[in-house]
Order: C-alpha cells, then structure tokens, then sequence
C-alpha cells in the first residue's frame, strides 16, 4: 500500500535535494560576495573541509549523541508504552497516573538537565534520562489513546466470542494501537536528539552538544556549523527509519511518506 | 435453538432523559427458523439482536436462548455475530481471521481452508483482508461465522452495503450455508423482497418506542421465484405493514 507512487516519491526527494543544494550554494554566494567574516557566518564549503578535516571527532561525537538519543528513545518508549499498557488493563489508574504524567512533561527538563549532571556525573546516563522524560509523555498519550480507540465493531465481535481482556488485548487493542505509536515516535524521534544535546550542554564528557558548546565558547563557528549540518542529517536519517518501519510494521494502513 | 421474548422493554438514557426504543416485545422463535426484521430505520432492530447477543442489557423483561439467558448462550458460544462492518482484523491474513475464531471458540470441524472454500476464497487464503473487495470481506465474514458453528446468527444488515447482484449472489449462498447447518437466524433488513426470499417468517416493527406490527410468514418453498403470484401476495403483506408503521 503507497498513498503515493515510487516515481513521485523519488521525484519529490530530488526536488528536496535541488531545494537544500540551490540553499548553500546561495549561503555561498552572499558569503563570499559581501566577505562576511568567519566568526559571523562561514560559508557551506568551509563549514564541509572543517567537516572533513576533523571526520574522526565529529563521527566520535555523533556516536556518543546518537547513543544517548537512541537508548533514551527506547527507555521513553517502553516507559510510555508500558503505562499506556497498564493504564488500558486498570482504568481506574488512569486519572492518578496521568496528573503525574503532565506535571513530569510540564517540568522545565532544561533546569533538570544541570541537576542530574551534579547528582549523575557528565557520562551518557543523566542525558539517556533526560531523553528518556521528553520522550515518553507523546508515546503514552498516543499509545493510550490507540488502546482505547479500538474499532467498537470489533469489540463487539470479540465480546460476542466471549474473549476475555487479554485476548481483546492481544488481538485487539495492541495492534490498533501501532499506528498511534509510529505517529508518537515521529515526534519523539528527532525530539530525542535535541533533548540529548540540550543535555550535553549542561556538562558531557562527549558528544556533538559538548562539540556545539566548545566551538561556541571559542567562537569557532564553521565547527559550530558542522555540528549542527551533523544534527540535521541525524534527524532526518532517525525520521526515515522510523518511517520505513513504519511503512512494513503496519502495512494495513496507508500511510503517507511523512 | 429456541429464543423466547417475554415483555422486553428497552429506554436508552440520552443526555439525562430516557428515551424508550423497544416496548413490550413478546416473541417465540423455534430452532433452526430463520426470521427476518424489518421496521423504519432507528425503530430499535439493532438494539434487539444486541440484547440478544448480550451487547446491551434491557430494561426489563426476558430473552430465553434455549434456555439460558443472553450472558449465558455468550459463554456457551451460541451466538455468532454479523453486522454491515465486517470487523475484519486486517493485520491477519485470511486464513489467519478464521484460525483466529476458531481457536477462540474452540471448533475445529473444519480447517480454514475448508471453509475459505465454502465462501469461494480458496485463492486469497495469505491475502489481507483490506486487499480484498466489499463482497470478498463479507464472504470472509460468512466464514468465519460458519467456523463458529453457532447455534444461533444474529446478523445485523450484513449485506447492506454491497452492489445489488453481490447481495443477491451472497444472500443465495447463505441460504445454502444455512441449510447445511440449521442455525435459528435472526436477519435484519430494509430489503422486502430480500426478506420474502430468504426467511420462514418476517417480523414487521413498527416506529419507537417499537412493538411487533406483524409477523408475515412465508411457506413458500426454497429457492424462491419472485415471479409468482404467491410471492408477490407475501411481498405486498410486508409493505402494507410496513405502510402501516411509517406514518
Ligand atoms: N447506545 C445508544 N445510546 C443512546 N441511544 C441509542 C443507542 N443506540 C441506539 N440508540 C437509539 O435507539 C434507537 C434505535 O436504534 P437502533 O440502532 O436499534 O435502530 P435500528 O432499527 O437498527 O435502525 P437502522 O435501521 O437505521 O439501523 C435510535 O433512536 C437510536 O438513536
Ligand atoms: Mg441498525
């Protein structure tokens, strides 16, 4: 199922690539025609040779970041799937845990950040939770309301089997509700990058946010920039992954590219 | 499978005020009839087959299904449930729907393939439902009622909304399906001569709050022609109590 063809779908990145292309040869242009200085704005070729010229830092970095962002996607997810699990099952838990779940998501995590940094130290872990707390609230929100906006056709159907909660469950409600993870996770996604650099900003022994808040003390902007084109491409790679297992995990639905 | 109705009475509560749907419905249907609803739309047909099948506890009165009550006949899987959406569990494969009920219901009389092949799906055993057509998903539907081996389907407009020649291709396989197996059938719908040409008796309700108007029964012999003066005599008595309910 393809909401639109695979010509149209290649055709339509083209355009993109042409867009972005067309975007940094003109950064290029203004650059080097009104000679704006390096520390205001460097151009896109100096931005890739420092890029290319430091491959081995910055790859180092993006692995550090992507850990964190990844693994705290993962621990937000099943954090927030899991109690949209159990908020499902019991109900009744629904009003308590879910007061809970807005005063975490209504926290500023930006003034958390440096706390976790003094109690946990600057490796990866206070960043995998930090990311861990912006990313799980939309996971439960969707999930959960997924559990229970099964189709009331087939609730009728399985009840008239006589099935019991799990089966419904099982059956049921956890697939209804796969399509409503997928569209949590493509907020969550690239959510889970900038919660992981905001984190590093706060103090990390790694990572592009460290690299970003480095080059930004030194005023060493085209590192600065690099960080930054880095973060970008991670997230729309994070994005097309996602979407791709969107596409094969929930194959009865039609589902855009986006 | 007998159904008896005594004094069934059923008020739905809308936005703080009751709003009466059934009153007072007495009816005795014998096992293995298969009996067709008709009335105006919103008259309460899919709020009796939901009492029936233990969807939707009535007000007051009683519904015997040989003898247990709806909650009962539930559990001893008597009942098999068809409505206009056929609920089809589209992340199944064909097969995979049937095996599902089955498993749940605890038949195994047949294997789903052998019931695909009832319905004519033999081809589309690994097929998603959603790669299959209106009449296909209704057929795949039939089966999986037929794997419940139910003693009673109460089926709510099951054909509704498919393409007049499907609907008539359908229903006539059904009549076949429910000649091999017997079950009392409870069948609603808004199609007259559907009803003159599928069942032993057609109830006519009338408006809410809904009562039977008239109980029309058709002992003509299967399969029916729609061209005999019989048949149109059972036709005309339907819409002339219908005439009577519609104000
Ligand atoms: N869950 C509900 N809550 C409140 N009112 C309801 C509910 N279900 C049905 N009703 C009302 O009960 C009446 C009968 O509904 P029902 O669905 O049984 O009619 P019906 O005869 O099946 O109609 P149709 O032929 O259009 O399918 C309608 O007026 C409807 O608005
Ligand atoms: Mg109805």
């Amino acid at each position: 199922m393809k909401a639109v063809p695979d010509t149209d779908q290649t055709q339509s990145n083209g355009i993109a690539l042409v867009i972005v292309g067309l975007t940094l040869l003109l950064w290029e242009a203004i650059v080097r025609w009104r000679a704006i200085p390096v520390y205001i704005l460097p151009a896109p070729s100096l931005i890739g040779q420092t890029l290319v010229g430091n491959i081995g830092l910055f790859a180092e970095a993006t692995a550090v970041t992507l850990s964190e962002a990844l693994l705290g996607l993962l621990l937000g997810t099943t954090t927030g799937a899991g109690l949209a699990v159990l908020l499902s099952l019991w109900p009744r838990l629904e009003r308590g845990v879910m007061t809970l779940a807005i005063l975490v998501k209504s926290t500023p995590l930006v003034a958390i950040a440096p706390l976790l940094t003094i109690w946990l130290g600057f490796g990866m872990i206070p960043k995998i939770i930090i990311t861990a707390l912006l990313t799980f609230f939309p996971v439960l929100v969707n999930v959960l309301a997924g559990l229970q906006r099964a189709d009331p056709a087939m609730l009728d159907l399985f009840h008239t089997w006589h099935s019991g909660r799990r089966e419904i469950f099982r059956h049921v409600r956890a697939p209804s509700a796969l399509p409503y993870l997928f569209t949590a996770l493509k907020i969550a996604g690239p959510l889970a990058l900038i919660a992981a650099v905001v984190a590093e900003w706060t103090g990390a022994s790694g990572g592009l946010g460290r690299t970003m808040w480095l080059a930004y003390t030194n005023l060493n902007l085209p590192y600065l920039f690099a960080a930054i084109f880095i973060l970008a491409f991670a997230g729309v790679m994070v994005y097309g992954a996602i979407v791709w297992l969107e596409k094969r995990v929930v194959f009865w639905q039609p589902t855009s590219q986006f | 499978m007998n159904i008896t109705i005594r004094g069934l009475s059923h008020q739905f509560k809308v936005n703080g005020r009751l709003l009466p749907v059934l009153r007072d419905i007495n009816l005795n249907i014998a096992a293995g009839e298969f009996v067709a609803l008709v009335g105006p739309s919103g008259c309460g047909k899919s709020t009796l087959l939901r009492i029936l099948a233990h969807l939707l506890t009535p007000t007051s009165g009683l519904v015997d299904i040989g003898g247990a009550d709806p909650a009962t006949a539930v559990a001893h899987k008597r009942i098999a449930w068809m409505a206009q959406n056929p609920a089809l569990l589209p992340w199944y494969t064909t097969h995979d729907n049937i095996a599902l009920v089955q498993r749940i219901n605890g038949t195994n009389h047949h294997t789903p393939a052998d019931l695909l092949a009832l319905v004519g799906l033999s081809d589309f055993a690994d097929a998603h439902p959603f790669t299959l057509s209106g009449g296909m998903q209704q057929r795949l539907a039939l089966a999986r009622i037929l794997a419940q081996q139910a003693a009673v389907w109460l089926m709510d407009e099951p054909f509704a909304a498919l393409d007049e020649l499907t609907r008539e291709r359908l229903t006539g396989e059904l009549l076949a399906l429910w000649q091999q197996q017997r079950p009392t059938v409870l069948w609603v719908t808004h199609h007259i001569t559907e009803a003159a040409r599928l069942a032993d008796r057609v109830l006519v309700l009338s408006p809410r709050p809904t009562a039977v108007l008239a109980d029309v029964p058709v002992s003509l012999p299967r399969p029916r022609d729609e061209t005999t003066a019989e048949f149109q005599a059972v036709v005309r008595a339907i819409r002339a109590a219908l005439m009577q309910a519609e104000p």
